[in-house]
C-alpha cells in the first residue's frame, strides 16, 4: 500500500511546477524520498528532529537520514492537539480543553510535561515570545500566560476576541491573533500590564490559520493568512498596523497552514495537493508549483531543500481529517536559473 | 409575609410597574425574565441553602419549567442506554451525535410546594430519528399553558401534544413530522399559545413552516411554509396598539405574520444560525442573533405598524420601523434582557453588555462576569434591582442592575443547567440536568 501510494505520488509529482516571475525561469521538482508512518496530522521541523501531532499524541522522529525516519518517544495528552510550538528543546502545545501543555523534549526519546495550564476554551495555538505565551482560545480569545517557570505556567489574564479565536504566532515581541470570521489583532509583549491589542481590523476573510515570515527573509516581513478559500498577505512593515497587500484563491479547506521558507508560501491545499505560492510580490502572489498528492494535504513542513508533507483521508462529507495519516518527505530541486 | 415586607414589596411593585407574577405560563414567563420585585424572592443560595426542595429528573430536557398554581411542567427524553452528556462552552468539532439507544418521551407535573412528582405521562417511545448537537438535547421545547391544558412539543419525533393539567391526561396528539435542521444540531423552538390556537415553528432541511393548532383538538387551521434552514427561537405573540402579530425570527428572513398566517413584514440581516428568542418591551419587539463565528451579530428594536420590507439598506442605522440596530451586539444562545429602561445582553462566552433600551446607546461596553466560567446558554432574569445571569457551570451571578456593571454574588449549584429558570412566588424554579430545584428563602418556604 505505502510502495502504491509512493508510486502514485511521484508520479504526479513529475508533472508539477510552472515557473513564475518571483523565481525566474526555475522549475520545482519533488522527489519523494522517504515516509514517516502515521499517524500524523500536524507536523514541524527543527534541526535533525520532526515534530509531528496526530489526535492526542505528539511523537519526536529523528530526520538526520530523511530516508529512514526513526520515531522516538511520544507524548499523548488527553485531548486533541490543534496546534504547537517549538523553541528550542521545548513544545508549547495548544491541546483543546486540555490547554497549554509544555513539553520538554531535550531528550528526543522521552517528551517530558513539564507544565500545564488549563484554559477557559478548546486551546487552538500557542505563540512564544521569550518568558510570555500566548495561547488561542475558542472561550476566551488570547489568553496570555507566563511561562518564566515552565513547570507552573502562570495566566496573566486574556483578550477577548469578537469571533472564534483561530490562531496565534509571534515574532520577537510583536504578535498577531486572528480570529473567525474576520478579525486580526496585533499585540506587542514588550508592552507591560494587562494584554491589550495595539491594533485590530475587521478585514481578513474567515482566517483561519496565521504564519510570519522570518525576520531574516528578503524584503517587508509578511503574515500569511489561511481559511475561507484564500491565503491573505499581510505587510508587517509598520508591525502594529498589518495591511492587507494580496489574497490568493486557496480550496478554502478549514485547516491548511500555511509554511514560508523565505517569501515562499507551502500551502496544504487538502484535495487540491500542496502549492507552492511564490509571495516576493505580495499583491501578485503566483502559484510555481503544486504537488498532487494520492490522499489530502493536511500540514506542510519544509526545511532546506525537504519538504515534508502531511497527506491523509478526510471524513466523509466535509474536510475534516479521519484519523490515519503519514508523511511524505520530498526532495525539493530547481532546475533553470534565474534571468 | 410580615407588614413591612408586604409595604416593601408594593413600593417595588410600583417601581417595576409590573404585577406580581403569579403564573410562569411559557418560556422566559409572562415578561421576557423579568419579576415583579418581591422582598420574598431569594438572593442567595447554593445546593443546600434556601433550598425549598430538590428533585431528580430523569433523562435529559433542557426545556424550561413552566409553572402554573401548584404544578411545574418539565420534559425530557429518557434514553435506554448510556448517551454522551453534554459538553459546556463553545467549541469546534464537538457537534452533531447520534442517540445510542431508543427514547422515551415524558411530560413531569412536579408539585409546587413539595417537590413531589404529581403525574408523568409518555406520549412517545421510539429510537431518535434525528442526530442532534451534542449540548442539545431531545426535549429542549418549553411546554406552555393555559392553567387548564399543557401543550407540549418535541420537534426530535416531530409530536405536538395537549395534557390535562391536572392529570396528565393526553387529550390530543398531533404530528407534524420530524426535520433536522442546519447541520443537524437538532430541533429547540418551543410552541407559543395565544388565545385558542397553539402556534408551532419548525424551520428545518426539509420544509420549513409554522403552524396554527386549534388548542382544543390540535386541528390544524393554517400553515405557512417558511424558507429557512434552521432556527432555536421561539416566536412572540405581540399585541401592540395596532395589531396583534407573531414575530418569528430566522436565519434568512425576520418575519411577522398576522394571526391567520399572513406575511405582515420582513427584515433581512441576521446571523448564521437564529437562536435568541424576540420580545417585547416599551412598545417595540426586539430581535437579535449572533453566531459568534459569523460577521451578522445584529440586534433590532422594531416599532409596531410595518408592513412589507423593512430591512436596513446598506449605510442605514435606523428606519421608520427599525427604532435602532447594533450590528454586533447579538448573542449566540441566550436571549436579551430588558429591564427597566435597560437593555442588557449576556454574550455566551461571559460577557454582560448594557444599553439603553430606547436608543440601543451604549451604556457600559463588555464587562467580564468571571474568568472562569465555562460559557452561558440559559437566558438572563430579573428582580429587586438585580440581573441574574447562569453559566453552564450551575453558577449563578448576581449582578446590580443599572447603569454601572457591579457583581454582587455568586450562587453554584454545581451541575451544568441549560435551562431558563421560572420566578415567582417568592421562588426560583431552576432546572440542571439531572435535578430541578426549587429555591426560596428559609427552610420552611
Amino acid at each position: 500500500m505505502i510502495l502504491h501510494k509512493l508510486l502514485a505520488a511521484s508520479v504526479v509529482a513529475g508533472i508539477a511546477a510552472a515557473a513564475g516571475p518571483g523565481v525566474g525561469a526555475q522549475t520545482l521538482q519533488f522527489t519523494q524520498i522517504g515516509t514517516i508512518p502515521g499517524p500524523a496530522d500536524l507536523i514541524q521541523v527543527d534541526g535533525t528532529l520532526a515534530y509531528i501531532a496526530a489526535d492526542h499524541t505528539f511523537t519526536v522522529v529523528d530526520i538526520s537520514n530523511p530516508a529512514a525516519p526513526k520515531p522516538g518517544g511520544t507524548y499523548t495528552f488527553p485531548e486533541r492537539i490543534w496546534g504547537f510550538r517549538i523553541v528550542g528543546s521545548t513544545a508549547y502545545v495548544a491541546a483543546d480543553f486540555f490547554g497549554l501543555g509544555i513539553l520538554d523534549v531535550s531528550n528526543p526519546a522521552v517528551p517530558t510535561l513539564q507544565g500545564s495550564l488549563k484554559t477557559p476554551g478548546q486551546a487552538k495555538n500557542v505563540a512564544v515570545f521569550k518568558t510570555q505565551a500566548l495561547i488561542s482560545d475558542h472561550m476566551s480569545g488570547v489568553d496570555h500566560v507566563d511561562i518564566s517557570n515552565p513547570a507552573k505556567p502562570v495566566s496573566l489574564g486574556s483578550f477577548f476576541l469578537d469571533g472564534y479565536s483561530r490562531d496565534v504566532a509571534a515574532s520577537g515581541p510583536m504578535a498577531y491573533a486572528v480570529d473567525s470570521p474576520t478579525g486580526v489583532y496585533a499585540f506587542d509583549l514588550s508592552k507591560k500590564g494587562p494584554l491589550d491589542a495595539v491594533s485590530t481590523q475587521q478585514t481578513a476573510t474567515a482566517p483561519n490559520t496565521i504564519e510570519l515570515s522570518d525576520p531574516s527573509a528578503e524584503g517587508p516581513p509578511i503574515a500569511v493568512l489561511t481559511g475561507g478559500g484564500l491565503l491573505q498577505i499581510y505587510d508587517l512593515s509598520n508591525p502594529v498596523a498589518p495591511v492587507k497587500v494580496g489574497t490568493h484563491e486557496t480550496s478554502g479547506a478549514r485547516y491548511s497552514r500555511a509554511t514560508l521558507k523565505g517569501k515562499v508560501a507551502y500551502v496544504p491545499d487538502l484535495r487540491g495537493g500542496m502549492q507552492v505560492v511564490d509571495l516576493s510580490t505580495p499583491a501578485t502572489p503566483r502559484v510555481i508549483a503544486t504537488y498532487k498528492t494520492a490522499t489530502p494535504v493536511r500540514d506542510v513542513a519544509v526545511a532546506g531543500s525537504l519538504v515534508y508533507v502531511v497527506v491523509g483521508p478526510l471524513a466523509p462529507g466535509g474536510n475534516r481529517w479521519a484519523g490515519g495519516g503519514e508523511v511524505l518527505i520530498l526532495r525539493e530541486t530547481r532546475t533553470g536559473s534565474r534571468p | 409575609m410580615n407588614p413591612v415586607t408586604l409595604i416593601g414589596g408594593l413600593i417595588l411593585l410600583t417601581l417595576t410597574g409590573l404585577s406580581a407574577t403569579d403564573q410562569w405560563p411559557k418560556f422566559r414567563g409572562p415578561h421576557a425574565g423579568v419579576t415583579a420585585d418581591d422582598p420574598a424572592l431569594p438572593d442567595t443560595w447554593s445546593e443546600t441553602e434556601n433550598v425549598a426542595w430538590k428533585t431528580t429528573i430523569p433523562g435529559l430536557g433542557w426545556s424550561s419549567p413552566i409553572v402554573w398554581d401548584d404544578h411545574i411542567i418539565v420534559t425530557s427524553a429518557i434514553s435506554s442506554g448510556k448517551e454522551a452528556g453534554p459538553v459546556k462552552g463553545l467549541y469546534d468539532e464537538h457537534d452533531h451525535i447520534k442517540a445510542s439507544a431508543p427514547q422515551r418521551w415524558v411530560a413531569y407535573d412536579v408539585d409546587f410546594k413539595t417537590g413531589r412528582i404529581r403525574w408523568q405521562t409518555e406520549l412517545r417511545s421510539q429510537f431518535p430519528p434525528l442526530l442532534r448537537h451534542i449540548k442539545n438535547s431531545y426535549a429542549s421545547e418549553t411546554p406552555v399553558t393555559d392553567g387548564e391544558r399543557v401543550y407540549v412539543y418535541f420537534g426530535a419525533v416531530g409530536l405536538v401534544a395537549a395534557l390535562d393539567m391536572n392529570n396528565g391526561k393526553t387529550l390530543w396528539t398531533k404530528e407534524v413530522g420530524a426535520f433536522n435542521t442546519q447541520v443537524d444540531l437538532g430541533p429547540a423552538a418551543s410552541p407559543v399559545l395565544y388565545k385558542d390556537r397553539l402556534y408551532v415553528i419548525n424551520d428545518n432541511m426539509t420544509q420549513s413552516f409554522l403552524v396554527a393548532l386549534d388548542k382544543r383538538t390540535g386541528r390544524e387551521i393554517w400553515k405557512v411554509n417558511r424558507e429557512e434552514r434552521g432556527n432555536w427561537s421561539t416566536p412572540v405573540v405581540w399585541e401592540n396598539a395596532l395589531r396583534t402579530e407573531i414575530v418569528t425570527t430566522g436565519t434568512v428572513k425576520v418575519r411577522s405574520y398576522d394571526l391567520d398566517g399572513k406575511l405582515l413584514w420582513e427584515l433581512k440581516g441576521m446571523s448564521t444560525l437564529t437562536i435568541p428568542s424576540p420580545f417585547v418591551n416599551h412598545g417595540m419587539v426586539y430581535i437579535s442573533s449572533g453566531y459568534p463565528g459569523g460577521a451578522l451579530r445584529p440586534v433590532y428594536a422594531i416599532r409596531p405598524g410595518a408592513s412589507g420590507d423593512i430591512s436596513l439598506k446598506e449605510g442605514e442605522t435606523s428606519n421608520e420601523f427599525v427604532i435602532w440596530h447594533q450590528p454586533l451586539l447579538g448573542t449566540y444562545n441566550t436571549s436579551a434582557l430588558v429591564y427597566g429602561d435597560y437593555y442588557y445582553t449576556l454574550l455566551d462566552r461571559g460577557f454582560l453588555l448594557c444599553h439603553d433600551a430606547k436608543t440601543g446607546k451604549q451604556i457600559y461596553g463588555r464587562q467580564r462576569i468571571s474568568m472562569d466560567s465555562s460559557g452561558f446558554t440559559s437566558s438572563p432574569w430579573a428582580y429587586n434591582g438585580r440581573i441574574f445571569v447562569l453559566s453552564e457551570d450551575g453558577d449563578t451571578f448576581v449582578i446590580q442592575a443599572g447603569p454601572q456593571f457591579k457583581l454582587l454574588g455568586k450562587n453554584s449549584l454545581g451541575e451544568i443547567p441549560l435551562a431558563t429558570p421560572a420566578v415567582l412566588r417568592g421562588s426560583l424554579i431552576i432546572r440542571t440536568a439531572s435535578k430541578l430545584y426549587r429555591i426560596a428563602k428559609g427552610p420552611q418556604a
